[in-house]
């Protein structure tokens, strides 16, 4: 038995008219991979290109390329973190969709449990645990649903995302069943896999890689169980790769497009665009613990329903002393959602002079969203006593976000 | 033999770690409250206590209440407390950052040579199991030349007789040796990476490793126990790589040690069948192991490494 194709996908083998959608929508890839198997495997597997993966070979080639190409060759880099977390969002929708429908009625566990996938396994307790597997990935898409909305809810954009969206999946038996499971879950991983350099909030980043690895966990039992039947052809490959896959931002659009009802990769991509110029209806802000060299920290994302700046407090602030505490100011913004606010410290604030350049020593900082209420650009609260350019309200209180700060 | 101190002689362990979520959230929020403090502290310190949290912790105490492995693979320390807090809400103000695991407070080139001790482990492993016989050749059926494990002593194991289907059985040797191909091509990769920053690629190259197992099951056990490991400290690691590019390929690394790791746990089920599955993918989220964690799973299969900080002396640069 040996292995000769070890990057060869479920789809290209076994020629179901709904895979083959799928296949065409990412032909490049599947044909390049085909060749590999003659190259060998292993190293010459990280020389495989496609659409997405011309710069994941290129940068596995050489990992010390000074022109390494970047995540915006796969499209991530142009998008905000809410709209990477929006389409992560979309793809975990689907995904959950499609399990939450099977085990919930589509699909019976003797379905499952008898079907030929499932007799591959002698031991039972592999075998009979093979629907609990599908109830699981369920819940862990569930979860991976509400956490996403979590983060656009903490960011002040709509949770609801996407949740109108409807999703069809044309499978008629087990065995199709498993392998648009498999399609799904290899997108996941590789969506996730190319989207993670592209992240600037840290906290995303974090999140995003605990999924990812789990995609990458599921895609693998599924795909040690999607063998081709009968037995005694080259058995399916959990791990084709040294280094996971990566798909573009318009692959993944392509892989994702036949199970959208009513949506064509267009409009898809016009979703996660939709509401970002969208004003949001409350001030808010995310302030990141970080280190910083003293001249200015960054604040990940700002809600300006009225436009404004975002102003830097230390923490005299806490002892009353509003307008001593300013050590910093934003530029002026439009209204809407910025991400990546950096604010200079110790210099820029109209009517302070700081006897320092730049934060001495750790402590934490608190960012405040302001209004322009004369709407002349320039930050007037201090020059006017506090009469203008005010701070965001809500509830009574100003709106803020503290974070820890370290000098390096 | 010299044994790992969680596998006792004559037991098959089946690896607890990660095995439901409910008892790692329960042993998370337990030791959150026990947990030191591991916020900003420096490499040197975080590393220089774990010699007495080793001393404290008793493992063979622990593993015979809690079971084989428990002790060594399931109690969490600092890292794993956040991540069962973070689990329960995402979009909780209070998120702990990568600090809280001890990867904040390595620098990037620290970070790759950690990677590259963990990868050279595993390069080694697998080498050290089935050779260096390329992967599209037939396996002998014994073993080749200074291989510890045959094709037959897999494909005729307990774990490769689960399968009725020949093409997963017999496939069974092939993936140990597709797996070894990828921890080799990690070394290459993050030798790749020290060279470009002028730092020392052969890095660690002269450490020596032992892999005390004596049957198939206790070789995927360890394999398990080093995908596991992997998967869940690139995951902590990978928000503290401060460098575009590295992080881009931390990511991919990522995801194959998860896929690796998912494999393992299909397989390595309980034997006799019938006493619940092992689970591939036990958490929704995965988990993370702080810099401590990971250094005390490594310390016993480093020849002349008795405790983490000598892991430390390692990693650390100037």
């Amino acid at each position: 038995m040996t292995d000769e194709q070890p990057t060869t996908e479920p789809a290209a083998e076994r020629s179901h008219e709904l895979l083959k959608r799928v296949n065409e929508q990412v032909g490049s890839e599947y044909d390049l991979l085909s060749t590999t198997g003659k190259v060998g495997a292993g190293a010459a597997a990280l020389g495989v290109a496609g659409t997405g993966t011309a710069a994941a070979g290129h940068a596995d080639a050489d990992y010390s390329d000074s022109e390494y190409e970047d995540t915006n060759q796969f499209g991530y880099g142009a998008l905000t973190d809410v709209q990477i977390v929006k389409f992560a969002l979309l793809l975990e929708r689907l995904e959950a969709t499609f399990y939450t429908e099977a085990v919930g009625g589509r699909l019976g566990e003797v379905d499952v449990e008898s079907s030929a996938i499932a007799q591959q396994l002698a031991n039972p307790s592999l075998r009979y645990a093979t629907f609990q597997r599908l109830k699981q990935v369920r819940d862990h898409e569930q979860t991976h649903v509400e956490a996403l909305e979590g983060v656009l809810e903490a960011v002040g954009s709509d949770p609801d995302f996407g949740s109108d969206v409807e999703f069809e999946f044309p499978y008629e038996t087990v065995g199709e069943f498993y392998d648009l499971a498999q399609v799904f879950e290899d997108t996941g991983v590789a969506a996730y896999t190319t989207a993670a350099p592209a992240i600037d909030t840290e906290k995303y980043l974090a999140s995003a890689v605990r999924i990812h690895a789990v995609e990458g966990r599921h895609a693998s039992y599924l795909r040690t169980l999607n063998n081709p039947l009968p037995a005694g052809s080259a058995a399916l490959n959990p791990f084709p790769r040294a280094f996971q896959l990566k798909l573009s931002v318009s692959d993944v659009v392509g892989r994702i497009e036949p199970f959208v009802v009513g949506a064509d990769a267009e409009d898809i991509v016009g979703l996660l665009s939709m509401d970002e110029s969208a004003v949001p209806d409350t001030a808010s802000a995310t302030f990141e613990d970080q280190s910083t060299d003293g001249s200015s920290v960054t604040v990940a994302s700002a809600a300006l329903p009225d436009g404004g700046f975002v102003a830097m407090h230390d923490s005299s602030l806490l002892d009353g002393n509003v307008a001593g505490s300013v050590i910093g100011v934003s530029e002026k913004y439009d209204a809407g959602t910025v991400m990546k606010v950096e604010v200079p410290l110790y210099s820029g604030v109209p009517g302070s002079d700081f006897d320092q350049s730049a934060l001495q020593e750790d402590q934490t900082l608190i960012a405040m969203p302001h209004k322009d209420t004369n709407d002349n650009g320039t930050y007037d609260f201090i020059t006017s006593g506090g009469e203008a350019d005010g701070a965001y309200v809500q509830d009574g209180s100003a709106v803020v976000d503290d974070a820890e700060i370290s000098v390096n | 033999m010299i044994r790992p101190c969680w596998i006792e002689a004559g037991e098959h362990p089946t690896m607890p770690d990660d095995q439901t979520t409910d008892d790692d959230e329960t042993t998370e929020r337990f030791e959150f409250e026990n947990a030191p403090e591991a916020d900003n502290e420096d490499a040197s310190s975080l590393f220089g206590r774990v010699g007495d949290a080793l001393d404290r912790r008793s493992f063979m105490g622990n593993a015979a209440k809690a079971g084989v492995g428990a002790a060594a693979l399931g109690t969490a320390s600092a890292g794993t407390a956040a991540a069962g807090h973070a689990d329960a809400d995402y979009s909780d103000s209070e998120y702990e950052d990568a600090n809280e695991f001890g990867y904040g407070a390595l620098n990037d080139v620290e970070i790759v040579r950690f990677a590259l001790l963990l990868e050279r482990l595993e390069a080694t492993f697998y080498t050290d199991a089935v050779g260096d016989e390329p992967l599209a050749e037939m396996g002998t059926a014994g073993s080749a030349d200074g291989a510890r494990l045959g094709e037959d002593d897999i494909e005729r194991s307990a774990i490769a007789k689960q399968f009725d289907n020949p093409s997963i059985r017999y496939s069974t040797f092939q993936r140990i040796k597709q797996v070894r191909d990828h921890e080799q091509a990690h070394v290459e990769a993050l030798e790749g990476v020290l060279e470009a920053v002028g730092s020392d690629p052969n890095f660690a190259s002269g450490v020596e490793f032992t892999f005390p197992y004596e049957d198939v099951g206790t070789f995927y056990d360890l394999a398990q126990v080093f995908e596991d490991t992997g998967a869940a400290a690139y995951t902590a690691a990978a928000p503290a790589v401060d460098t575009e590019k590295y992080l881009a390929s931390a990511a991919q690394i990522l995801a194959i040690e998860a896929r690796h790791a998912s494999y393992f746990r299909t397989l390595n089920n309980p034997l006799p069948p019938g006493s619940g599955a092992l689970n591939p993918f036990p958490r929704a989220f995965q988990q993370r192991l702080s810099v401590t964690d990971v250094a005390q799973r490594v310390v016993p299969f480093v020849e002349g490494v008795d405790e983490a900080s000598q892991v430390a002396a390692l990693v650390q640069t100037e």
